[in-house]
Order: structure tokens, then sequence, then C-alpha cells
């Protein structure tokens, strides 16, 4: 048969990337959604006027939504060079999330393993978590110093081992929530697909559509309160 | 020929065209397994299906595709390379840890900052720049039509000093013709009066003189009346 032909040879002794191992669904399904976010404002923004129409003005919607949410965590003066940051992570993890659970990537077979939404990985999710922790303290040092480290007895000296432990929960509680929303989310939507394909699991999954979009909200208006908040200080 | 394929998403995925092999023999199974449950057993209710349509769409790209040498060529390395990447990840899955952390993790911090850069560069400015200006250009617009408004205001408040002196002036002339009419009206009732006076002077003077007169005459008849009666009175 043709495509026979053109099958080809899978490489039968899977190499390892020196040494280290790579979850490579996850590698390939971020692909997609990072396809999927350039591609969108190449297009829209291929004939930018000043009275917006159809595209445009969905992408101005959405830039004003990411900045109002910046600037509502982060305060009017400093919330500018923030914005393409807490943008990309509500982004991201809104795409990848709404790919998870709307592109048909159980259709594509992996030899091992299966395409999902790349937040239903801790490696993803734990990313993200620690991008926010580096950002909250870039900007906590870069506005103040070495000051900021101040605020770890700030109420009173007595908290210095909660502030301390404060900065392991918040990237902790960060990754395990998107992570366990979502993967929770496909896991009982696949066990009630294999139980019951037809109308039963699509309440469902219009329950983890809308979830999975407000835990991409809420990681953003927490990564932005973070840093909001290591850059103003404890008052 | 018939397949047997499992579907988690019924609806869109009866939509796609996505490859699916239809091989013969196959040595591995076609079952997905469900993520970090290792050991379940495979009791996945099976859709059967027949793909014969799909092999037959296919079929006909592969012959197109298998003629041309050159795009054999490139499709073979490019189905090579597709099919490796997965193969990259038997490895891994053959653990099952849930907690599986990995070379992926700084793979998908630096994708995620190239992301930042990209999509800042691509979408944030561009379109932050439009909004701005745009923003700009309404303020703009609304001083300018501040202006036209003080411009107006002067402008009435001139047109008002204007009707003010006007009517000022008016008043002014009226009150000044007014005084003149009634000098002049006083003159002439002066004049008149007097006139009237002298008339009535001179009429008293006459009937004064003519009274004077009577009276002399009176006098004089009355001087004959008595003559007369003392005549006839007395006859001797």
């Amino acid at each position: 048969m043709q495509i026979e032909q053109l099958q080809i040879f899978e490489i039968d002794n899977p190499h390892q990337v020196s040494s280290v191992e790579v979850h490579a669904q996850v590698l390939i399904t971020s692909w997609v959604v990072i396809a999927l976010l350039i591609a969108l404002p190449v297009v829209a923004t291929r004939n930018l006027q000043t009275i917006p129409t159809g595209l445009q003005n969905f992408i101005e919607y959405v830039l004003e939504f990411i900045r109002d949410l910046t600037r509502t965590q982060m305060g009017e003066e400093e919330y500018r060079p923030w914005v393409p940051f807490i943008g990309t992570m509500f982004l991201s993890i809104f795409v990848s999330n709404w790919s998870g659970a709307l592109l048909p990537w159980r259709v594509i077979q992996l030899p091992h393993g299966e395409l999902a939404a790349p937040t239903n990985d801790i490696n993803t999710t734990v990313a993200l978590a620690l991008l926010t922790s580096v950002a909250y303290f870039y900007a906590g040092l870069h506005k103040r110093g070495f000051s900021y480290f101040g605020k770890y007895i700030q109420p009173t000296p007595v908290l210095l081992p909660i502030n301390i432990l404060e900065d392991f929960t918040k990237p902790l509680s960060l990754s395990f929530q998107l992570f366990g929303n979502i993967l929770a989310d496909e896991l009982v939507v696949a066990v009630l697909v294999s139980l019951v394909p037809l109308i039963v699991p699509v309440p469902m999954m219009l329950l983890g559509l809308f979830t999975s979009a407000i835990q991409a909200l809420i990681s953003a208006t927490l990564a932005a309160a973070y840093i909001g908040e290591s850059m103003e200080g404890h008052h | 020929m018939e397949r047997v394929v499992n579907m988690r998403v019924a609806a869109p995925a009866a939509l796609s065209m996505a490859v699916i092999p239809c091989r013969a023999s196959s040595a591995r199974s076609s079952s997905g397994r469900v993520p970090a449950i290792r050991g379940a057993a495979d009791q996945k209710v099976r859709v059967r299906y027949n793909c014969a349509f799909f092999q037959e769409a296919l079929q006909n790209v592969a012959l197109k595709v298998s003629q041309n040498p050159t795009v054999r060529k490139a499709a073979f390395l490019a189905m090579n390379t597709l099919w490796a990447i997965p193969a990259i990840a038997e490895e891994a899955e053959e653990k099952g840890k849930i907690f599986d952390f990995n070379l992926t993790l700084p793979i998908i911090v630096a994708e995620f900052l190239l992301l930042m850069l990209a999509l800042d560069n691509l979408w944030f400015k561009p379109v932050a720049k439009v909004m701005d200006e745009r923003d700009e250009a309404i303020r703009q617009k609304l001083m300018g039509v501040r202006d036209n408004s003080d411009e107006i205001k002067k402008l009435q408040e001139q047109a008002e000093a204007i009707l003010k002196a006007a009517r000022a002036e008016t008043t002014a002339e009226l009150n000044k013709m007014r005084r003149e009419t009634a000098a002049s009206l006083d003159a002439k009732l002066q004049e008149s009066r007097q006139r009237v006076e002298k008339e009535l002077a001179e009429a008293l003077a006459n009937l004064e003189s003519q009274k004077e007169e009577t009276l002399r005459s009176l006098d004089k008849q009355v001087q004959e009346l008595s003559d007369q009666i003392v005549a006839k009175v007395i006859p001797f």
C-alpha cells in the first residue's frame, strides 16, 4: 500500500537527550499553543486602523483586559513594564487549557503517551510558578534594593519563619492549583467518556472550559498581585 | 478494513482530517492510556469504525506525493522527524510517576520567555501604540472643542457690550430730545399765556373804561331823569 511505503521506520531505540528525559508530548502541544498565539497577532495587526473592526477589535479588547488586570494589581505608576509578562502568562495558560479541552488531540496517536493540554504536566505548571517567583523577587529587588529583605520582618519579627515559608508556598500553591485543576478535569472527562461517550460528558466538558479559563485568570492575577505586593512592600 | 479507534472527543474528532495510520499489522496497541493510572484495564468502549474512506483519501495524497521524487524525500524526512519526537516520549512514559521533573521544565521556561518577547513585539507594542495614539487624538479634539467655546464667549461679550453702548446712546438721545421739546413747549406756553394775559388785561381795561363811560352816561341820564321827575313832581 502506498501509505505503508511512506510510513517510516520508527526509531526503535529511543534516544534520550543527553541522558536526561523530556516529556515530548508536552513540548509538541506547547509548540502548537505558541504557534496559535503568534499567528493571531500576526494576522490581526496586518492593517491597523484608528477605528478598529473585527479581529483588531478583539486583540485590542484582550490587551485592554490584560492592562486593566495588571493595573488593578500593581497600581497606575509601575504596571507598564509588567504587561508583557502577565499577558503572556494569562494567554499561554488560557490557550493551553482551552486547546487541551477543545482540540481533538487524541486523534493523533502516539506510540506511548498521548497529547493533551500542556498544563496537565507538573513541569509546565512548576515552570510557570517558578517564573512568577523569580519575577516578584526581581521586582522587589529592582525597586527597593536590599531593603526588600526587610519585608521578612515587616509586621513583627516573630512572623519571620512564616514570611520565609510564604516564599515557598506561593509557587507551590500556584503550580498545584493549575496542575490539579487541569489534570483532574482531563481525568474526569476521560473516565466519563469511557463510560458514556455520548451526551453525559458534555456538561463536565463545559465546566472544564469555564474552570480552566478561571484558572488562567487566577494565575495571572496572583502573579500580578505578588509582583505588586513586593514592589510596594507591606504597609 | 476496520480499525479500532479510541476517541475522546467525539464531535470535533469526527470532523478532523487527521492522519490515521491504518496498518494491517501493528506491533503497538492502539489503546491510549489514561495518564498516571497504570495497569488500568483496557476496558474502554471501542468504537469500531470504517476508515476506508480516509484511507482512500490518504492513498490519493500518497500517490501524488510518491510520484514526485523530491516531494517524496521531503515527506520522508518530515514524517521521520515527526515520528521521532514521540519516540523520545516513550522512555519517560515508562516510569509513570506523577511528579516527574525533567528537562521539560527548563525548556518550558525558555519557551515562555521567548513567547513573551515575541508577543511583546508582535502584539502588545503595536496595539498599545495604536490605542494610545487614538486616546491622544481624542484628547486633542476635546481640547480643541473647549477652545472654540472660549472664543464664542468672547464674541458674545463683545456683542453685549455693543448692544449696551447702543442702548445707552439711544436713551441719551431720547432724553435730549425730550428735554428740548419740553423746553420749547414751555416757551410756547409762556408766550401764549402772556399774550392771553395781555389780552385779558386789555379787555379788562376796556371793560373798565366802558363801565366808567356807562356810569358817567348813566349819571347824566339819572341827572336828566331826576330833573324831569322833579319838574314833573313839583308843579310850579
